[in-house]
């Protein structure tokens, strides 16, 4: 029994010297990274970097959409295009307090689309769970999602049991976070990417344009009916309430898409816009990009000439 | 609760203490305790499928005992017990798995012929696992009506073999006569079965998190939009999906086992090493062992025997190719898994025809022992697998043929899009996976976590975890063979 125990201890021994041999590198690493333009460092950028005059947050639309050098131009202000693919609310929250607290920006645009705030993107959350321990708002956000109730106690009666199995489920996520394997999981390949590209001066300020596409555009219709998942509201209104608070002007938007969109998501967008008074510019359903298919890489974004577009008649609403 | 989470690292470790330290002294009482967790991790999965793997528990429980009876008495009753209760669990597996499938291909076929159909699909939600326990449910009342094992008198025991938790969702399909007298002996914790359970689960986490789940993002990607893609691209995931599959499954195969072994229940293996296979008849030896070997003793023999009387090798060769396509129709309700089924009976008719003449060439020019000649039969083999495994993966026949279609459209640069992870640690893993299997298959003394040499065996068992959890895809999928 002693051998064993003494074999099981060796074992945990030297997973736990690998565990914090890592940490420590990827810790390094992750905080003299270079921009090396690749997504990941986009989002350490973002992240722990950036100080702009006008903040551009978002997922994949906003990242496509939104041109930072024609806004700059305009506005005459610095610009920087924070939207990150496939990414919800938790992280644009984690990117806007980020910023706020280095330097608080004059204005944000947070552009939003159902799938950042219904919980659909929740799992990639872990593609960003590297930054837990160099952002503490990414922490925060990583802790929002774990510290809420799981869906499979719903439907237990006893309120005890149910705080039990909840909190159980909250520990065993905090326990994987002390693992610095778990937590920098899978990021070797881009910091050898990073290293290997070097710091790359980008003049597009984060924003990332689309080629056009050649294959022919299909209409497609949105159905879908909306509902907020509670964290995902609760991170989209700190982002409110952040900037109400600090005096930002916060822009509403949603980008255009070749989508004939018979959801209920706008409706419910305008009613939050409205109930805490922000501005809110939808293009849903906008005649002119409906009619303009050219305009777009697929359905959902915008190529480069559809956002040179839209960036410039945005920029009147900023102005406003 | 997928076996790699950590949900069911607590549920199993829960499991273990009370199997082991509160009721060590008695083998009925592990039975229940089995038994239990079972059922509670069946419940997890879907509770409303518990009362359909009990009463079909029961009935066939009951079977046994009577067709064990009537054997004595009356065979022609001992027979048609055995009848009933085969026919009972392929119409489970019929309601369950293939009433829509049918439903849909007629009607489909009524529309072909130009008649106007209002037929509807009923809503049946298919209990996960039926495929598996159903088939340990007929191959338990054949064996007592071949005589070749007694009736399982303990009920108990008898619901924990059908239910075993490691086993319920995707197999091993375990064989009542290897399994039952394992639950007779009080089973006492031993620490080689705990070292050896917890490589094998270790080995299977590696698979399923490091290759399996680390390439689907790929071959999702690729396969649910061929037809943005080009021939490199086409090969690349087609290659990937292979050892995904693969992975994915001996993955879960090899942490049922060793759950089992820790257990102290010894599960059959499932998996030997199939891509080093020679030819496809060697594969589908060496690929999903307990499924095969099902089929082969309870339809292909029994096929071969009816068949025997028929000129030259027709009778081999059509029970060959009905075997093939039963197997790929057990993975599901689809003309494409008919097809893919079809595919390898083909492939096989190919090999048996051809063998005499095969091992003729063979002799003549000394081929047996050389190197080459073994790779390049193990490379082609491989490939066949291949696009086999397309059709698997494609889900339909159109989208089947629209893939290879796809794949004669020319080459271009591969698609790697957000997928450096796949192409460095997906790759490397597959790497280190082939390695270890090219060292068993060929005997190597090169050994790391079955080293004689303790510091070897720690630091190789620290490294693969650490490795796992660093480069293994955290939060992956479903396994595969889930939906069979």
């Amino acid at each position: 029994m002693v051998k064993f125990f003494y074999r099981v201890f060796s074992v945990l021994f030297i997973v736990v010297l690998i565990d914090i041999s890592v940490g420590s590198l990827s810790y390094a690493f992750i905080t003299h990274i270079p921009n090396a333009n690749i997504l990941q460092t986009d989002a350490c950028y973002a992240l722990n970097k950036i100080t702009p005059d006008i903040l551009i947050v978002g997922a994949s639309r906003a990242k496509h959409s939104f041109n930072s050098e024609i806004i700059k131009d305009s506005m005459q202000m610095s610009v920087y295009n924070g939207g990150l693919d496939g990414h919800e609310i938790l992280y644009q929250r984690a990117v806007v307090k980020s910023v706020i607290d280095r330097n608080p920006p004059k204005i944000i645009v947070l552009d939003v689309s159902p799938n950042q705030l219904n919980g659909f993107w929740k799992g990639r959350l872990v593609d960003v769970h590297h930054f837990y321990y160099t952002n503490k708002y990414m922490k925060e956000s990583i802790n929002m999602m774990y510290d809420k109730d799981t869906d499979h106690t719903k439907y237990i009666s006893s309120l005890y049991m149910r705080k039990l199995l909840n909190g159980i489920s909250q520990l065993k996520y905090h326990i994987q976070f002390i693992s610095s394997l778990y937590t920098y999981n899978n990021t070797f390949p881009w910091f050898i990417q990073a290293l290997i590209i070097g710091n790359v001066h980008d003049s597009l300020c984060g924003f990332r344009p689309l080629p056009y596409k050649k294959d022919r555009l299909e209409l497609v219709n949105d159905t879908s009916t909306f509902k907020f998942m509670p964290t995902e509201y609760e991170a989209f209104i700190d982002i409110i309430k952040i900037c109400k608070q600090k005096r930002i002007k916060l822009i509403l938007t949603y980008c255009p898409g070749y989508i004939k969109d018979t959801s209920n998501f706008n409706a419910v967008i305008k009613r939050v816009a409205k109930k805490y008074n922000v501005q809110y510019y939808s293009y849903v359903n906008s005649k002119y990009y409906l009619t303009h298919p050219k305009l777009f890489k697929d359905n959902a974004h915008l190529n480069e000439k559809g956002a040179y577009i839209y960036s410039k008649s945005f920029i009147h609403y900023m102005r406003k | 609760m997928l076996v790699s989470s950590l949900n069911f690292l607590i549920f199993f470790i829960i499991t273990l203490i009370v199997y082991y330290l509160l009721i060590k002294k008695s083998k009925r009482l592990q039975n229940i305790c089995l038994l239990i967790a079972s059922y509670i991790y069946y419940g997890i999965v879907n509770w409303k499928m518990i009362p359909l793997l009990l009463f079909s528990t029961l009935i066939f429980y009951y079977l046994g005992i009577i067709i064990s009876k009537q054997n004595k008495v009356n065979e022609k009753k001992a027979s048609r017990y055995t009848t009933l209760g085969v026919l009972i669990g392929l119409l489970v597996l019929l309601y369950f798995k293939y009433l829509n499938f049918f439903i849909e291909s007629f009607s489909d076929f009524l529309c072909a012929i130009g008649l106007q159909t209002n037929i509807s699909t009923f809503n049946i939600i298919m209990p996960l696992g039926v495929s598996f326990f159903t088939f340990k449910l007929i191959s338990y009342i054949i064996e007592i009506h071949r005589e070749n094992i007694k009736p399982c008198e303990d009920l108990i025991s008898f619901s924990t073999y059908i239910s075993f938790f490691p086993t319920i969702m995707s197999g091993p399909i375990d064989r009542p006569n290897k399994f039952l007298p394992q639950l007779e002996t009080n089973r006492q914790f031993n620490y080689y079965n705990v070292s050896e359970g917890c490589k094998r689960i270790l080995w299977g986490l590696f698979e399923k998190m490091c290759i399996a789940d680390r390439l689907s993002s790929y071959t999702d990607a690729v396969f649910n939009n061929y037809s943005h893609h080009n021939t490199t691209t086409l090969i690349v995931a087609s290659i990937f999906y292979a050892f995904q599959l693969y992975t994915d499954f001996a993955g879960y195969s090899d942490m049922a086992i060793g759950v089992g072994r820790i257990l102290g229940i010894r599960i059959q293996e499932n998996f030997r090493r199939p891509y080093f296979s020679q030819d496809i008849s060697e594969y589908w030896k060496r690929w999903h062992i307990t499924l095969t070997t099902w089929l082969v003793d309870y339809l292909f023999t029994p096929l071969n025997i009816k068949f025997r009387n028929f000129k030259g090798q027709l009778g081999i060769n059509l029970a060959i190719l009905i075997n093939l396509i039963a197997i790929g129709m057990w993975h599901g309700a689809n003309w494409i898994f008919a097809l893919y089924g079809l595919y390898h009976g083909i492939l096989l008719v190919c090999i048996n025809l051809t063998n005499k003449r095969r091992r003729k060439i063979e002799k003549k020019y000394r081929l047996k022992n050389n190197n080459l000649y073994k790779y390049t039969r193990i490379f082609f083999t491989f490939i066949l697998v291949v696009i086999g495994d397309i059709a698997f993966r494609s889900g339909s026949t159109d989208a089947f043929f629209g893939y290879l279609y796809q794949m004669t459209l020319g080459f271009g640069s591969l698609f790697t899009e957000s997928s450096l992870s796949v192409f460095t640690f997906g790759t490397l893993s597959i790497i280190m996976m082939i390695f270890k299997e090219y060292k068993d298959e060929n005997g190597y003394n090169i050994h790391f976590l079955h080293s004689s040499n303790l510091y070897v065996k720690i630091v190789s068992f620290a490294l693969l975890l650490s490795y796992t959890i660093y480069t293994g895809q955290l939060f992956g999928g479903q396994f595969i063979y889930f939906q069979f």
